[in-house]
């Protein structure tokens, strides 16, 4: 049985086209598009490409996602997520374009892993319509039109509004309200006039999707070279943006004068800059007869890497073990069962070495600290790390604070600075006030 | 005719008349010659005399024969003369004549018998202190367990500690005591109480010992050492208690014991110090805050804690990066 009568059979039981195409006759070709958004399909189609990523050994597809073109001598705009494997293990890899018509093998030219974007070189494959960068934001409300390949369905377009950039996030990303869904990244964003606004990016559900701006597409597309670099360089370029990212946005964390929570007889830092996310809870210990009060806070966001490692994600968290009138060697047992909580980790023995620690006690004006930093270094992102610092002062009154700071894909000499602010940033709360 | 055991040497070991048979030889306290030896057994052999009025070594036990001197030749028995030595070990028994014999008959005696006990190890002998000393390291299990961990049931806690701690006090006087019966053929649980009760002790040092070592700081490898070498010393000299190397008995062979064994720990517990976890994504903090370490810890000011993170980052970039270790993501 062919496809094609699958398919009218299929028609025919759901009762979706008319008896009479049940017979073996040919469809009539489809009428010119009428609609403002089939007549935005039609013309943006021969813009856009499907992307797939093959793992060469197994012969088999490992990411598909979407693409268009933006530049005159082929060149085409991706989401770095949807080509990552060929960039991380480019000897076990391959990518391709596929337009109506045409597959070829693609290149990456450059990446801009911090915004999530890569531009590939496509070769002989030319362009059969240019996607311009519209460099101002539209108007809040305005209806956008995003187009990709929905898990690999085919090529489709739907309709959304774009409602601004949003807000508390370290990289830019314009909100989108509609439907996309996974195989549309790397897509573009249009508005009805046919301007690109943004590419596809993430989805959170419920029709909340983001989009990256623009204006990154045009800076990624003037900074490409003509040449596939080595994947070293092109590793090292992503290492180097990503240091620049963290000593952007993590550099001036915990500063004198930051915000600082109260905790028992202790302060700490707590949301340092709008872009952090706190949270408090609190865990009765009933079998051993303590209290942990817990406050966190989180950037939510970190850069993608590949699908086990990210970076610029920065995330502390304050446990305060009550534990009155258990005496002073249970709570110290207590806490220490609390600091040797193990922590898990993404990443691989190829992406990562194993973690080294080093425990120090450290002196602040204000108290004395055990403390025991723990870091990794990224094997193929030269300069970048991974690393932890879990501290608890020796002081307080029938409590104990544990403390645990966690910076990843940050360069070393951040890390240096990071712990030392950090730790000055915990003080004995009835000092601060003054009694 | 006296029958005379020398030793390799032939230094004297024992004499007897030749009429005061039968007489066994083994390093059991219970034989009549009782003689030491890497080869000889509890129980070696029996000396009877024959119709004929000569005498006769049989070997005993499992032992896989008797031979003479330099002949590889086994057998059961073998008959004993003045010109035809037997093998005991390396010792030789062998029948002189009266007059070669320098010492009055009455000297002739085992060799040098080791009285009973004396000063501390006749008081680790005694059985109120063998058990006293285990039901005290119990107790004081149970009050450490009291004192210490954080539960709500907290007695119910300490009775599976002081279950815990009397589990390992035995498993360790079992241990001298099948030591004991290999070796003389003759020990029983209860008699090694005293010596169990201090490895116990030093065992739950030792597993202390890894975290202690991390927290002193900033000398932690000296103090890790120091600590590594104490307790060696420690577990040895409890061993040379043990293998009684303070008596006058044997005093070389046990010494060479004891210092293999404390050899062999000293080696172990530097392979476990440079020990080097596998890779994983799994990070685990040690974590010792009882306040007796933290008092004798010096602490660095934090103006210069990321600084002396410069050791950290070189480890870090060393690690992985000689080429045979990166794994190729090719493979």
């Amino acid at each position: 049985m062919t496809l094609r009568t699958t398919l009218v059979l299929a028609s025919a039981i759901l009762g979706l086209c008319p008896p009479v195409l049940a017979q073996e006759t040919e469809l009539p070709p489809a009428p010119p598009p009428t609609g403002e958004v089939a007549q935005a399909f039609s013309r943006l189609r021969p813009a856009i490409v499907r992307i797939e990523v093959q793992e060469t050994g197994a012969d088999a597809l490992s990411a598909v996602g979407s693409g268009f073109f933006a530049a005159p001598d082929g060149r085409i705009v991706t989401n770095y997520h949807v080509i990552s494997r060929l960039v991380n293990d480019p000897e076990r890899h391959r990518a391709r374009a596929t337009t109506a018509t045409d597959t070829v093998e693609v290149k990456v030219l450059a990446v801009d892993v911090v915004h999530d974007l890569a531009v590939l070189d496509a070769g002989d494959l030319k362009a059969g319509t240019l996607l311009t960068p519209l460099l101002t934001l539209p108007s809040k409300g305005e209806r956008l039109l995003a187009i990709g390949h929905p898990r690999d369905l085919g090529l489709s377009i739907v309709e959304g509004t774009y409602n601004g950039e949003v807000e508390r996030m370290l990289t830019p990303r314009l909100h989108f309200t509609g439907p996309l869904n996974p195989g549309m990244s790397g897509g573009p964003a249009v508005t009805a006039s046919g301007q690109l606004v943004g590419v596809n990016v993430a989805t959170m559900g419920e029709e909340l999707a983001f989009l990256v701006p623009a204006d990154r597409v045009a800076a990624l597309l003037a900074r490409a070279p003509s040449t596939p670099p080595t994947p070293d360089s092109l590793l090292a370029g992503m290492a180097r943006d990503v240091a620049e990212y963290a000593e952007k946005h993590l550099g001036g964390l915990f500063a004198t004068g930051s915000p600082k929570v109260k905790l028992g007889g202790f302060s700490a830092p707590t949301e340092p800059t709008p872009t952090f996310q706190c949270w408090g809870d609190s865990k009765e210990q009933k079998d051993e007869g303590y209290k942990v009060v817990v406050h966190q806070c989180s950037t939510d966001e970190s850069i993608f890497l590949s699908e086990d490692l990210g970076a610029g994600l920065l995330n502390f968290k304050h446990e305060l073990v009550q534990g009155k009138g258990m005496g002073l060697i249970r709570l110290l047992s207590a806490t220490e069962a609390v600091f040797a909580e193990k922590m898990f980790f993404d990443g691989t023995e190829e992406q990562t070495t194993r973690f080294h620690c080093e425990s120090r006690n450290i002196r602040t004006k204000a108290l004395t600290f055990r403390t025991e930093l723990c870091a990794r270094r990224f094997r193929r992102l030269p300069g970048l790390y991974e690393a932890v610092l879990r501290a608890t002062p020796f002081n307080g009154n029938g409590e104990r604070l544990v403390t645990t700071l966690n910076m990843s894909g940050v360069p070393f000499k951040l890390v240096k600075q990071m712990v030392e602010r950090y730790l000055i940033g915990i003080e004995a709360a009835a000092a601060e006030d003054g009694k | 005719m006296w029958i005379e055991l020398t030793d390799a040497l032939g230094n004297v070991l024992a004499r007897r008349p030749e009429d005061a048979v039968p007489c066994t030889i083994g390093s059991a306290r219970d034989n009549t010659i009782v003689v030491d030896g890497d080869e000889i057994l509890p129980y070696h052999a029996r000396i009877d005399a024959n119709q004929d009025g000569t005498l006769s070594v049989t070997a005993l036990g499992a032992h896989p024969g008797l031979h003479r001197p330099g002949a590889p030749e086994r057998q059961p028995t073998l008959l004993l003369t003045a010109t035809a030595p037997v093998a005991i070990g390396q010792a030789m028994l062998r029948l002189v004549s009266t007059e070669m014999v320098m010492a009055p008959a009455a000297a002739v005696a085992a060799p040098e018998e080791e009285g009973p006990p004396t000063g501390w190890r006749a008081w680790a002998a005694r059985k109120d202190v063998q058990w006293g000393s285990a039901l005290f390291l119990v107790l004081a299990g149970m009050a450490v367990s009291w004192y210490t961990v954080p539960v709500k049931n907290r007695e119910l806690t300490a009775f599976f500690v002081g279950l815990f701690v009397l589990f390992a006090v035995a498993l360790w006087a079992a241990f001298f005591a099948l030591i004991g019966r290999l070796r003389h053929g003759k020990a029983k649980f209860g008699q090694h109480l005293v010596v169990a009760t201090v490895m116990t002790v030093v065992s739950l040092l030792i597993s202390e010992l890894a975290s202690w070592q991390e927290f002193l700081i900033p000398a932690a490898e000296v103090m890790a050492g120091l600590m590594l070498i104490l307790t060696s010393v420690t577990v040895g000299v409890t061993l040379f208690a043990q293998l009684r190397v303070f008596s006058t008995r044997n005093r070389e062979k046990h010494l060479r014991i004891a210092a293999g064994a404390t050899a062999v720990m000293l080696i172990l517990a530097v392979a476990a110090a440079r020990y080097t976890d596998d890779w994983s994504s799994t990070l685990d903090f040690s974590a010792v805050l009882k306040p007796w370490p933290v008092s004798w810890t010096p602490a660095r000011g934090v103006e210069t804690y990321g600084e002396s993170l410069s050791k950290l980052e070189k480890e870090l970039e060393k690690d992985g990066a000689d080429p045979a270790a990166v794994i190729s993501p090719a493979e």
